[in-house]
């Protein structure tokens, strides 16, 4: 059961991949609770946190500005939402199984496979899958995975993203598959109200129980921030938003600890780039009097 | 728990270990039968056993009642009490907010703004399995077709025998009860071939349905759109062999577990596909159930005994009670009256146009069946008419510009998979898997074996449900 002393990391991949709690729990004293998603928007967990629980400790939001500025309850916000679901629909039979399989786990190479449908997975199912015949409907463009979970769910990225030629390249032309057909601020402008009012809500709630909640904006880099900075301009939604509700905020613009790295991807840190960085940010955090140092 | 989980392989280990081990005597063994029986349900949802209790010591008392009453009308009595209990938790707990959505809406029709609540109750799994199985005995003792349990043990197992208490095959008391009274080994000879059963089982949940043809189904059923002719098709085709393989899967799975234990348990598929005609398909489809329906619904609404109309019309029926029981949704009992119009039809056929059947026409028979049990099959899974309706305009080519979902490739797959189901179907239909593995080199056999096995691995299932444990 979390206590008032205890985090809680929610966020997209950017908190999965930049984030170890490893080294925040060597650094603060307190390994903090990873609730970061990848590929989906964290709203829901934020939802659940507050709607179904007493939780009243510090909640550290990681926000990848597509996700997190997304309307409410969006169909994009099922993926998450099926997470939530699973933690409270968990069967005994599921735990059971989820205990006999950490051993294996650990002491097993296992072949790859993920919901996200990665084109590298190992499993039956993604190997057939690779078998394309073109012609018949547009094809996606294939994600490759490129990271791995630690047993704290850290997302570790492939040592092949900096050491393999052409490997970050291939996630680059993904993301640059869609980036560019992100809609323009005016489209999505007129949403903006009801998506800050919907946390303003959720948010004033957790605060008025005792709890705090940390922003940080993690970096990106060329299309990822290109595009974003189209959609979604810092100075009309970002910096609003942080007014509006009161929180303390950090975003990658105006901290050189934050910025310094250069990311594979354009999205996410590498490993060691992301153990420096975790250092980094919650000592400025402690020394900023948001987190209090639990080390003896 | 799932047969295609982890925590299952664990749980059968410590059940075979002890099952096998000189710690238990005969009682004792069914005790720990028992025992993880309602472990096995009850790490879903522990306090839905209480359900199987309740059903248990209804029954029990009901049987016991019926072996020494003779008064007739107290007969009935107890033989009521017991199917009140039984359909009543089945229509409480599956049909309470379809019949209530609908009664609303026809109140409503009338004028009045009745409302009603969800009460969002959780379908206690295999209900409709064990409630059925379970009134058999009771329906069997009152027409002093059965003996009575021995003892409470042996109904209470009878009832909550693990391999088959979710999905079936639905067992009549007279084949299974029998089998707890003397100890039970498997032979060497059984152990393995419920192995090899269990993992042909797995690998027709695990690789055939799972990771072959669920992804095209629900492509194309969660597509929301007007579908092109092919499309709608290999859609259809897939779930067609998806939902064999997962039922047939479980079945399997249920009858190789049982018989490593030395229990036999009734065949509940024996390839469906290559039925001729819709009365066949009957005798090879969910043999149980089917069997369930002819004997406690069919033939007590009269049967053939009463002149034809009366016949149709318990056909019918029979069809649309079997379709409900599936789901509580007007798609499902659509679903049922179409196999009630199709046996129909085929009686008539018989009646006016007679034929023998061939081998050049059977195959071509075959095919035709195939072809409109996969008409049924959308309503089945449509769950919406909407969807329904889009889904079978499509496949009759009244939606020539639908739109193109699936790639070539998955229509290969799905083309290739379903090719060879029916074809598989087809020249095994008056054999049995244990017959051909008799003739083939054990060499081979262990070659096919190893390859499913290795499959199911590199599957790496995900742990899906099998689609029957909703019903």
């Amino acid at each position: 059961m979390a206590t008032a002393q205890d985090i809680v990391l929610i966020g997209s991949s950017r908190t999965g991949f930049n984030f170890n709690t490893h080294v925040w729990e060597e650094t603060q004293g307190i390994k903090p609770i990873n609730l970061s998603t990848d590929g989906k928007p964290p709203g829901s967990f934020l939802d659940d946190i507050v709607h179904n629980t007493s939780f009243n400790g510090t909640i550290v939001i990681g926000v990848t500005p597509v996700f997190w500025f997304d309307k409410a309850k969006n169909p994009w916000w099922n993926g998450a939402q099926k997470w939530v679901d699973h933690y409270h629909d968990e069967t005994y039979a599921q735990k059971l199984g989820y205990f006999f399989s950490k051993p294996l786990q650990r002491h097993l190479v296992m072949l790859t496979s993920s919901e996200l449908k990665f084109y590298n997975d190992l499993d039956l199912k993604s190997l057939i899958n690779r078998i394309s015949i073109p012609g018949r409907i547009e094809e996606e463009r294939m994600l490759y995975n490129f990271s791995y979970h630690d047993e704290d769910r850290n997302l570790i990225m492939f040592p092949a993203m900096i050491d393999e030629p052409g490997f970050a390249e291939k996630i680059q032309y993904v993301w640059s598959g869609f980036l560019p057909y992100l809609p323009e601020y005016d489209v999505v402008k007129d949403d903006m109200p009801e998506v800050f009012e919907y946390y303003r809500k959720v948010i004033d709630i957790f605060k008025a129980r005792g709890g705090k909640i940390i922003f940080i904006r993690h970096k990106s880099e060329e299309e990822w921030n290109k595009n974003t900075k189209r959609m979604l301009p810092r100075d009309k939604v970002y910096d609003p938003f942080m007014k509006m509700i009161q929180c303390p905020s950090y975003h990658f613009e105006d901290y050189e600890f934050m910025s310094k790295y250069t990311l594979p991807d354009w999205s996410h840190m590498y490993y060691t780039d992301a153990l420096k960085y975790t250092k980094d940010m919650v000592n400025k955090l402690i020394e900023d009097g948001h987190l209090h140092s639990h080390k003896n | 728990m799932l047969f295609n989980s982890l925590s299952f392989v664990v749980f059968l280990v410590i059940v075979l270990a002890l099952y096998y081990s000189k710690i238990f005597s005969w009682t004792g063994k069914k005790r720990m039968l028992l025992f993880a029986s309602y472990i096995f349900y009850g790490l879903w949802n522990p306090p839905l056993v209480i359900l199987l209790w309740i059903s248990t010591v209804v029954d029990w008392i009901t049987g016991k009642k019926l072996a020494t009453e003779e008064n007739k009308r107290k007969r009935l009595y107890w033989l009521l009490l017991s199917m009140f209990v039984n359909l009543g938790f089945l229509t409480f707990f599956k049909y309470r907010d379809f019949l209530l959505d609908n009664f609303t809406t026809v109140v409503n029709s009338y004028g009045y703004g009745y409302q009603t609540t969800h009460m969002d109750i959780i379908l206690p799994m295999g209900i409709s399995f064990y409630t059925f199985q379970t009134m058999s005995y009771t329906i069997d003792m009152y027409l002093k077709r059965t003996e009575r349990a021995k003892t409470f043990l042996d109904f209470a197992l009878y009832v909550t025998f693990f391999p088959q208490l979710v999905a079936g095959p639905i067992v009549r008391a007279q084949d299974l009860i029998s089998q707890f009274y003397e100890e039970k080994r498997a032979t060497v000879n059984q152990f393995i071939w419920g192995l090899f059963l269990l993992t042909l089982g797995l690998f027709q949940k695990v690789v055939m349905a799972d990771t072959l043809l669920s992804d095209t189904v629900d492509t194309v059923y969660g597509s929301g759109k007007i579908l092109n002719f092919w499309d709608a098709w290999m859609g259809t085709l897939a779930f067609s062999g998806q939902i064999f393989f997962d039922f047939a899967g479980y079945s399997t799975c249920a009858i190789g577990i049982a018989l490593m234990l030395g229990i036999i348990l009734p065949d509940n598929f024996r390839y469906p596909y290559a039925s001729l005609g819709f009365s066949d398909l009957w005798k090879r489809w969910h043999i149980t159930l089917s069997s369930w329906l002819r004997d406690y619904l069919y033939i007590p609404l009269g049967g053939n005994r009463h002149g034809v109309v009366r016949m149709y019309a318990a056909l019918m029926i029979t069809m649309l009670l079997g379709g409900l029981w599936h789901g509580a949704a007007w798609t499902f009992i659509v679903w049922g009256g179409l196999h009630g119009t199709y046996l129909i039809l085929e009686r008539l056929q018989r009646q006016y146009l007679p034929f023998k059947i061939t081998k050049w026409n059977g195959m071509f028979l075959a095919f035709t069946t195939f072809t409109c049990v996969n008409i049924t099959w959308v309503f089945f899974r449509a769950r919406e008419f909407k969807t329904a309706w889009n889904m079978i305009t499509s496949m009759f080519y009244l939606n020539p510009d639908g739109e193109k979902v699936l790639a070539n490739f998955d229509i290969l797959k799905v083309g290739i998979v379903i090719g060879l189901l029916f074809i598989c179907h087809w020249f095994m239909r008056n054999t049995s898997v244990e017959a051909v593995s008799k003739k083939i080199h054990p060499w081979a056999l262990g070659v096919v074996w190893a390859s499913m096995f290795f499959l199911i691995v590199i599957a790496q299932g995900s742990g899906e449900q099998f689609i029957y444990f909703q019903f």
